[in-house]
């Protein structure tokens, strides 16, 4: 390994890593967005990219999500091949009609005479005492819509990797970045440029009694409480952390060995419970599944409410204790 | 060059820019404003435009009538517009991009769309957006959603220093929409190479213009985002095709976007789902006609001496005997095997959901092989 | 706050020329204390500050005018958040902790080897009611799925003869073990009845010195042999296990180096050996590595004589020995059988190395 390559980076900055590298590699690559050029995002996740790529490059658009994500589809017909920011999640409800109607269905519609490879970047999630509509997680629209790809990283690594990954993929992809998590801890990342599989979970923590599946900023609380319960005096690695990483289309092989192995599962999402893609896994596992598992599936998510405001969010919020008590109860049922 | 007074501006309105009266006549005989455009010399093109209008209108009289005999599915009719979208059709260069909404038959097949693609489209087969000019975009139903994929594409071709235009056709209700409206901005902001055209054909669905909006005239509305805009008679092709090769061939010379409004009327329903006679008087549609737009080009060329009576005939022939050579081709296109719906999701469709293919095949079979078969009627 | 402006003065005031400064970078002020001085169309005006703080930088010198609006003092602070909303952990771009975590993390997952138990929920519960081990149970079903009659059957098989008991520890790797040298070794046992010069007081050891004298004469029953790819490694000494016989099972642990050690040492090093094994105390590195073994099966029980013991991959041979017994003429003959891979080993090879060994004891 080269280590002129190795950066110490948090979450944001890999982003910012990625884009750069990207963008450094193929001229088709170009963003727009709010606030990214000069500004370099309100997250300072382009920071620096208009002044070493251009004004031509880099585009501060004016207000107006829902043109950003069409303009977005109109480059990504015409041979660019665009990256489109929408500042926070909560505002990405204006791009639905094109990314449904348009971004979703092109390759399809047109019998792949035309295709859209575009990335729509949002931070998304709760945690930041941010304003109301700030906290979104409503990734579940998403997934539900033939045609897209829907990636969620956590950690900077694989937010390089699977950032550079949608980037080089031909369909469009809805790359959603874990905002509680874009400065949360700093780990060494390597900025060679190699992308990460999509459409594969990746696994943190080896175990052999109870698989433990989540993504985005859960992924931190759940690594807390794996190795916490995988060091407790006398026992061997019990949990198997499965980190989904790409919402759409879901890895069921990866989570169909891990199951098969543990025979126990815990979702966990920050997510609204009803319709959460939890509630897709924990379908596939009552199809295909059922005779491997020692106890019924589990689901940690946030309620069927809309997140409180930042004062009772703690509230509504996964903690480590929640996980924890999930995986005990998951241990001790049986059938 | 289309005389300057014609540009909108807030203080003055000025009528639609119009060279041809609504018998045809020049107006600029009649002691009006204009002198005609010198390409009114070009025989070849003039018959070109007539040919393709009434191509255009024997092909969506064709169509309506195949929907009301169930072969192919809801239509929009074109009638009355043909000279916007022949102009439109005409005025583009091979290289420069169209982004239609759906009444555009007549641009399309200008484009070199064949009528069978046309036919595959509305009888509900995605084949038929397969084809044309590789980088026009297929027919758009989402109203004006068209106009912001318009201004992404003529981002790229600034950016990939292309001196190619961008057309985008909307209709009246079209430009009530939010889409448009940002489209324009930008547009006007990042000085896009793109031309608007709005069909003003007077109807979205059942509401008039004057619900529609409270401005005096739609072309305005680009006043805000400082485009440069005018309002043209529509059903004059000499008129249409002045402006439409100027507003190009100004985009391309990367001097901005331009918003045309083509006044028009819908003479026929708003789709074949329609029946317009719930919300409007026959006298109304009556008065239209005398300024639709075939016969006012046919008698300017009859008056210029390129065309006869009896060429008309042999064009109708022709017409009619090239629609029912594609009906008849559109019929022999087999309808692609269930599992089509999977190919083009994605460049490959994900492993991890192939069970779904395998269940499609099983579904086909079930429903439709067995002596049992629960849809008569369909194959 | 970060920056104060120079806020409105009232009575229509717009601007205002900077007249003393009472503050400089540097400086920690608290709130209230007058930071500099000020001159109006009117009045010279004392302007307080509004927090507590550190001054990073004051704007404006002397002479200067300053209009409502404009930047007079700028704090010191933690770094902002650096979002426009919100509240992002406190980690600033600029300047990192040095200490960064590791981030492990592979693509997929690692499969189990062991096959996974099929049975469905309500099959589970009937064995839990019924006091059935699903792990034990074996599957009549598709892909080996466990069925409720397969559990019933299960527990009438416990409830009349008891519950089955799993295998562990060197019982379980006993059974293992064996099922891979079935698959694999060619095995072929040559039976020699050798005279003994006289009885030695350890047999065992004096038969590991008589093997490590003709592993030397023919080494092609010291090899590691391997199967896959067709390949052997002539070995140049001799670590011999020996089969012990516990409570718990088979175990065997490896005397090392017998060609160069005496008869002596090899004595004191097995009661070493046996002892770890008895005493559960044998470090599972001497359980490995032996290039041959020796099973004394004779030291157990006087009317064994001969055998058919099972060579272990990757080595090619195994001599037992049974019980000494004496012929007519009061002559003791050692019974030696000898098992050989023969992917890997010729009877040739085998029927010398039996003399050698006949050679060393007679």
């Amino acid at each position: 390994m080269n280590n002129e390559t190795l950066k110490n980076v948090n979450l944001v900055e890999a982003i910012n890593m990625a884009l750069n590298y990207a963008m450094s590699h193929d001229e088709s690559i170009v963003m727009l967005g709010e606030d990214i050029g000069k500004n370099g995002g309100v997250f300072r996740a382009t920071d620096g990219l208009q002044e070493k790529f251009g004004f031509t490059r880099i585009m501060d658009t004016p207000l107006a999500e829902t043109s950003i994500a069409g303009a977005a589809v109109g480059m990504a017909v015409a041979g660019l091949k665009p990256i489109a920011e929408i500042q926070f999640m909560g505002f990405i409800y204006a791009t639905l009609e094109h990314i449904i109607c348009h971004a979703a269905r092109m390759r399809n519609r047109t019998r792949g005479r035309l295709t859209c490879p575009m990335v729509l970047r949002a931070p998304y999630g709760g945690g930041i005492h941010a304003p109301e509509h700030h906290s979104e997680s409503t990734e579940a629209i998403f997934a539900h819509i033939p045609g897209l790809r829907v990636v969620i990283p956590s950690s900077p690594a694989r937010a390089y990797g699977l950032l550079l990954a949608a980037i080089e993929n031909p369909d469009p992809v809805i790359f959603l970045e874990p905002k509680r998590l874009y400065r949360s801890e700093v780990h060494e990342v390597n900025d060679n440029g190699q992308p990460l599989p999509l459409d594969r979970c990746f696994t943190l923590r080896e175990g052999e009694e109870l698989t433990l599946i989540s993504w985005g900023a859960c992924i931190k609380e759940c690594l807390a409480v794996v190795d916490q319960m995988n060091a407790e005096p006398g026992s061997h690695d019990r949990i198997e952390l499965i980190d989904l990483a790409s919402i759409k289309p879901i890895d069921f092989a990866t989570i169909s060995d891990s199951i098969k192995k543990t025979g126990r599962c815990v979702i966990v999402h920050e997510a609204a419970k009803t319709c959460g893609v939890g509630a897709e896994i924990a379908a596939y596992i009552a199809e295909h599944l059922m005779a491997y598992c020692k106890s019924p599936v589990k689901r940690v998510t946030g309620f069927d409410t809309v997140m409180p405001y930042f004062r009772n969010e703690q509230h509504y919020l996964i903690s480590e204790l929640d996980i924890k008590a999930a995986i005990n109860t998951s241990l001790n049922t049986r059938f | 060059m289309p005389h300057k007074s014609s540009y909108i501006s807030s203080s003055s309105l000025t009528a639609p820019l119009q060279y041809l009266s609504s018998e045809g006549e020049p107006l600029s005989e009649v002691g009006g404003k204009h002198e005609l455009p010198d390409f009114v010399n070009d025989k070849a093109l003039l018959l070109q435009a007539y040919r393709w209008m009434n191509l255009t209108r024997a092909f969506d009289q064709k169509a309506v009538a195949l929907q009301r005999t169930g072969i192919i599915g809801t239509y929009p009719s074109s009638l009355g517009q043909e000279a916007i979208s022949v102009a439109c059709g005409m005025a583009l260069e091979k290289n420069d991009v169209f982004v239609p909404y759906y009444r555009d038959h007549g641009s399309q097949l200008v484009r070199g769309h064949l009528i069978e693609h046309l036919l595959l489209y509305w009888g509900g087969d995605e084949r038929g957006s397969a084809f044309g000019p590789p980088l026009d975009m297929p027919i758009c139903v989402p109203i004006a959603t068209q106009a912001s994929h318009a201004v992404g594409i003529a981002s790229a071709l600034k950016i990939q220093q292309k001196r190619q235009a961008v057309l985008c056709t909307l209709g009246d209700g079209a430009s009530s929409k939010g889409d448009f409206l940002e489209a324009l901005n930008l547009a006007g902001s990042w000085h896009l190479p793109v031309v608007f055209v709005i069909n003003n054909n007077q109807w979205a669905i059942s509401v008039p213009r004057h619900i529609q909006s409270g401005a005096p005239t739609l072309a305005q509305k680009a006043s805000a985002a400082a485009i440069p805009n005018l309002q043209v008679d529509g059903n004059d092709f000499i008129a249409m095709y002045e402006v439409l090769t100027e507003a190009l061939q100004r985009a391309r010379q990367r001097k901005g976007p331009m918003v045309i409004e083509a006044i028009s009327y819908r003479l026929s329903d708003h789709t074949t789902a329609d029946d317009a006679s719930r919300y409007r008087e026959q006298d109304e549609v009556d008065k239209a006609w005398k300024n639709e737009p075939i016969k006012r080009l046919q008698k300017f060329i009859f008056q210029c001496g390129f065309w006869d009576k009896k060429s008309e005939g042999c064009l109708q022939d022709d017409c009619q005997t090239q629609i029912e050579k594609s009906v008849i081709a559109y019929q022999k296109i087999e309808a692609e095997q269930p599992e089509a719906m999977f190919d083009h999701m994605y460049q490959s469709w994900p492993d991890v959901l192939d069970d779904q293919v395998v269940e499609c095949g099983e579904k086909y079979k079930r429903n439709f092989l067995t002596p049992e078969n629960q849809f008569p009627g369909l194959k | 706050m970060r920056y104060f402006k120079l806020p409105d003065l009232g009575e229509g005031l717009i601007e205002a020329e900077i007249v003393e400064w009472h503050v400089k970078a540097g400086d920690q002020v608290a709130t209230d204390q007058l930071m500099l001085a000020v001159e109006t169309a009117k009045a010279i005006v004392e302007i307080p500050s509004p927090q507590m703080g550190i001054i990073e930088h004051t704007f404006g010198e002397i002479g200067d005018t300053v209009h409502i609006g404009e930047p007079l003092v700028e704090y010191q602070g933690e770094n902002d958040s650096v979002s426009v909303v919100g509240n992002l952990s406190a980690q600033p771009l600029a300047d990192k902790a040095p200490e960064t975590v590791v981030d492990r993390f592979s693509v997929g997952v690692k499969v189990s080897s062991i096959a996974a138990i099929q049975v469905s929920p309500s099959v589970r519960g009937l064995a839990g009611r019924l006091g059935v081990d699903v792990g034990q149970v074996k599957g009549t079903g598709e892909g080996g799925r466990i069925s409720s009659d397969d559990i019933e059957k299960a527990a009438r098989m416990n409830q009349r003869h008891g519950n089955s008991e799993k295998l562990t520890g060197v019982r379980k790797s006993m059974a293992k073990v064996m099922v891979k040298s079935h698959q694999q070794v060619v095995p072929v046992t040559l039976f020699a009845d050798v005279p003994l010069a006289r009885e030695p007081n350890d047999m065992t050891v004096t038969v590991a010195k008589a093997i490590a004298f003709a592993c030397a004469k023919e080494p092609a029953l010291n090899v590691w042999f391997d199967g896959d790819k067709l390949s052997r490694r002539l070995l140049n000494f001799v670590d011999l296990g020996i089969a012990v016989d516990t409570e718990q099972g088979l175990f065997v642990p490896v005397l090392r180096q017998v060609q160069e050690r005496s008869e002596d040492d090899l004595k004191a090093g097995l009661a070493a050996l046996k002892d770890a094994v008895i005493t559960r105390n044998i470090p599972p590195a001497e359980l490995t590595g032996a290039t041959i073994i020796l099973s004394n099966y004779g030291s157990l029980n006087p009317y064994c004589r001969y055998g058919t013991p099972i060579v272990v991959p990757p080595m090619v041979a195994i001599v037992g020995i049974g019980a000494i017994y004496s012929i007519k003429d009061g002559e003791k003959i050692l019974p030696i059988s000898l098992t050989f891979d023969h992917r890997c080993v010729t009877g040739g090879e085998a029927s010398r190395f039996i003399g050698y060994i006949a050679e060393q004891l007679n």
